[in-house]
């Protein structure tokens, strides 16, 4: 694949519990202040009762009328297309815009309520108006509704990973011709079921600390967002006179068919992943000067990670910021912000150059999947 | 970017009509109706006490032996598409045992994932509160899992997508292996769809109205709704060379496929179908095809009035003149709606369609409609010469996707 154009992120849409927008995301990461509160959306008898949440949330004020019936997700997705993107776009052939999400669950929230009334109201008790809202592509498709978006739409359900892989689809969907630009990331709701599902698995922290890669980790917090980037050829970019923010240089991913939990393959994944867009993007481990990581504070997580790390570089692991440690886990929407603070730091937010940044996720399904992104070309002359 | 061609040469098929993609094929062909009264739940308040379940479904006797994974540790969806994966494989002669599995991958389709899983949290959670719920069924919700499953009983460690795309997800998920393949990411994938019956589909599309209350009846005048029903849907698709590199049996070529999208409506399609249109015209362009060259056309054809309509109108502005001699028809008539499996189930039937000359017919057809002015095959399988066909998908939200299967004459 020698031939592939080279492929730009123009634009950054975020919305996340350090509020709405990518600018809140990128002053809250720069500030390191947790955003960990106690629970607000719903009550639980589950320990630890701590989340990042996106709180206050008044989606009316950015989208109007029409959201009525429309579950978290949707909203969380639409408002930071909104707010961050609707402009670009709005200036685009939306007939060859393309949008890609990944979410691991839609709306689990919305579809088990819609099943809960099924079960104590009957078939008659559920309201036609939610049912639409069942579907784990509904978030993505009431975004191409809301916004025009034409072009090709799809969705990603891949756990961890999906906020990666949804931008790999979209690379393929340019590459082949099939969109010109593609608004691709991923998006999840923090709910009731979400938080008692991770609770009864045993993933979230009991301490209620998030610790990513720390000595005491000790599991996760749940946290919730979106986060998009506008990708396109750096060709159709300069053509429009869209600035680049970060060249996507590398995309890969590895599976671990794993039948029992075991460190050792889903380790070797993520090497053989992380050199797979390295080699994509013509970079040599030494030339990554920032990792964001997927580590979540769940320990087999972070070790496999800390692992794969130590096989890349030994004892000269570039920085790494884990920045669930901070927002919390917000599965598909969780390597999406990951990606969304890198192209950040790209951009000097983290106060020092970063030049190649690295991003990695893997998931105990055992998906491991990766991005490497470059600063755009001659930032140093932009003003 | 790449001249390298996909074949198709292993199918795999779980619905109520067959399981086995040969038994599915002559099951299509004798026209059978897999409707039956609905089993296993009360259907007392609902307008139907009809739709497709897979009955006598025996997991474990799909699953290798021996696996350290067991059919009772997975959702029904998983269980549906390693079964039908397994099925695939055995058609293509392929040995998973001996492959070199990173060059393999498994990119699935669905609409509701392991929604049994679900249902049976949220029946615990009703009776006795979020504390009652046995803590083993949260990990195997979510729906990325059930490719990840299929991964981890044949250990491929190829690219791994589970696409929901609601009704049209099969296509999107071989559509992703097709680009996979063509990419060099890998020699073969395992694409397709699984869908378990969702009683949350069921009650849905109850209260939409959507649900005809006794048989399917695509493109029929007195049409009256769709039915919900279950499988899996599992197509190998191979680099050509590793086919022809191994001897392998190849039933047809896929060319290409498209996608787009309406951005009109959740649940309603646009009422002049021109996205629909647009995904199969952006096919068949992928594909280096002409309108003029399809000889059978797969429908969605679920049996909605709306959909019916729309579809016929997708067919006018595709075919132009000769829209009304294309053959078309929806197996939907038999197999009922599986959901993120139909389309899969749809390949599977459009490339034995194309390796046989023989197009499944629509049954329980009685009244034409001067709407639908299409041929649908009615009642009865027809010879004829399938070099190129097209397999239509359209889901809720507008999500568009076709694909196209030619005849493997060779290469």
């Amino acid at each position: 694949m020698a031939e592939l154009p080279e492929l730009v992120i123009t634009g950054i849409a975020a919305v996340s519990p350090f509020g709405i927008g990518a600018g809140p995301l990128g002053e809250g990461l720069a500030s390191g202040k947790p955003a960990f509160s106690s629970l607000r959306l719903f009550s639980s008898s589950f320990p630890p009762g701590v989340a990042a949440m996106v709180e206050p949330f008044e989606p009316g004020k950015l989208l109007g009328k029409g959201i009525r019936l429309m579950d978290r997700t949707s909203l969380l997705l639409l408002s930071a297309i909104a707010l961050d993107l609707r402009k670009t776009i709005d200036s685009m052939d939306k007939s060859r815009l393309g949008l890609v999400l990944g979410t691991g669950f839609g709306s689990v929230h919305a579809i088990s309520s819609f099943d809960r009334t099924r079960l104590l109201e009957g078939p008659d008790g559920v309201e036609p108006g939610l049912f639409p809202n069942t579907v784990f592509n509904c978030p993505a498709s009431q975004a191409n509704i809301r916004f025009g978006i034409t072009g090709l739409t799809s969705t990603i359900s891949n756990g961890f990973t999906a906020g990666i892989d949804a931008l790999a689809y979209a690379r393929s969907a340019i590459l082949w011709g099939r969109a010109d630009a593609v608004v691709a990331g991923g998006a999840d709701e923090l709910c009731e079921e979400i938080y008692t599902g991770f609770s009864r698995c045993g993933l979230m922290s009991p301490s209620g600390k998030c610790a990513p890669l720390s000595p005491g980790h000790d599991g996760l917090l749940m946290g919730e967002g979106a986060a998009m980037a506008l990708l396109e050829t750096a060709q159709a970019a300069e053509r429009a006179g869209r600035r680049p923010l970060a060249r996507l240089s590398g995309l890969a991913q590895r599976s671990s068919p794993i039948t029992s939990y075991s460190a050792g393959p889903l380790v070797e994944a993520t090497v053989e992943a992380v050199n797979d867009a390295l080699g994509q993007a013509g970079a040599a481990a030494g030339e990554v000067d920032a990792i964001f990581a997927g580590a979540n504070g769940v320990p087999q997580i972070d070790d496999v990670e800390a692992a794969a790390f130590r096989s890349l570089w030994g004892e000269k692991v570039p920085p790494v910021t884990a920045v669930k440690g901070l927002i919390g886990e917000s599965y598909g929407a969780g390597a999406a912000l990951q990606t969304a603070a890198a192209v950040l730091a790209l951009r000097g937010a983290q106060g020092r150059q970063v030049r190649v940044a690295l991003v990695t996720s893997m998931d105990l399904h055992g998906r491991a999947s990766c991005a490497v992104l470059r600063a755009p070309a001659l930032a140093s002359q932009v003003a | 970017m790449s001249h390298r061609r996909v074949v198709i040469t292993g199918l795999g098929a779980i619905c109520p009509i067959a399981c086995g993609a040969e038994p599915f094929w002559e099951a299509l062909l004798a026209g059978t109706n897999g409707m039956r009264p609905l089993e296993g739940f009360d259907t007392s308040g609902f307008r139907t006490k009809y739709g497709g379940q897979v009955r006598g479904f025996e997991a474990s006797s799909y699953f290798p032996e021996p696996s350290e994974l067991s059919p009772e540790q997975m959702g029904r969806g998983s269980q549906f598409a390693v079964a039908a994966t397994r099925m695939a494989f055995e058609h293509a002669r392929l040995d998973w045992k001996k492959l070199h599995t990173a060059s393999i991958g498994a990119s699935l389709g669905t609409t509701v994932g392991e929604c049994k899983v679900l249902e049976e949290i949220d029946l615990q959670w009703t009776q006795g509160g979020p504390e009652s719920v046995d803590s083993k069924l949260f990990g195997r919700y979510p729906s990325g899992t059930v490719p990840m499953n299929v991964a981890r009983i044949f250990g491929l460690r190829g690219p791994n997508m589970m696409i929901p795309t609601a009704c049209a997800a099969g296509n999107y998920a071989i559509g992703f292996g097709y680009d996979a393949i063509r990419e060099g990411r890998c020699k073969a994938m395992v694409v397709g769809g699984s869908d378990p019956f969702s009683l949350t589909a069921f009650a849905g599309f109850n209260r939409l109205l959507a649900c005809a209350p006794e048989k399917v009846q695509p493109f029929d005048r007195n049409r009256k709704g769709m039915m919900v029903s279950e499988g899996a849907g599992v197509l190998l698709l191979e680099d050509l060379s590793h086919a022809v590199e191994r001897g392998a049996p190849i039933v047809a070529e896929l060319l290409g496929y498209g996608l787009s999208c309406d951005a009109h409506h959740m649940t309603q399609p646009d009422p002049e179908g021109r996205f629909a249109a647009l995904s199969t015209a952006r096919a068949l362009e992928a594909s280096g095809r002409r309108a003029e060259e399809v000889d059978y056309f797969c429908a969605h054809g679920t049996g909605t009035p709306a959909n019916d309509r729309v579809e016929s109108m997708v067919v006018k502005q595709l075919f132009g003149d000769r829209a009304a001699k294309v053959p078309l028809s929806s197996i939907k008539s038999m197999l009922g709606h599986c959901m993120g499996a139909a389309s899969a189930l749809e390949a599977v039937a459009t490339a034995l369609a194309v390796r046989h000359d023989v197009i499944p017919p629509t049954i329980n057809f009685e009244t034409a409609d001067p709407e639908c002015e299409v041929d649908c095959v009615p009642n009865v399988a027809r010879p004829a010469k399938v070099r190129l066909a097209v397999s239509n998908a359209y889901g809720f939200g507008g999500n568009n996707a076709c694909i196209v299967v030619g005849k493997w004459e060779g290469a």
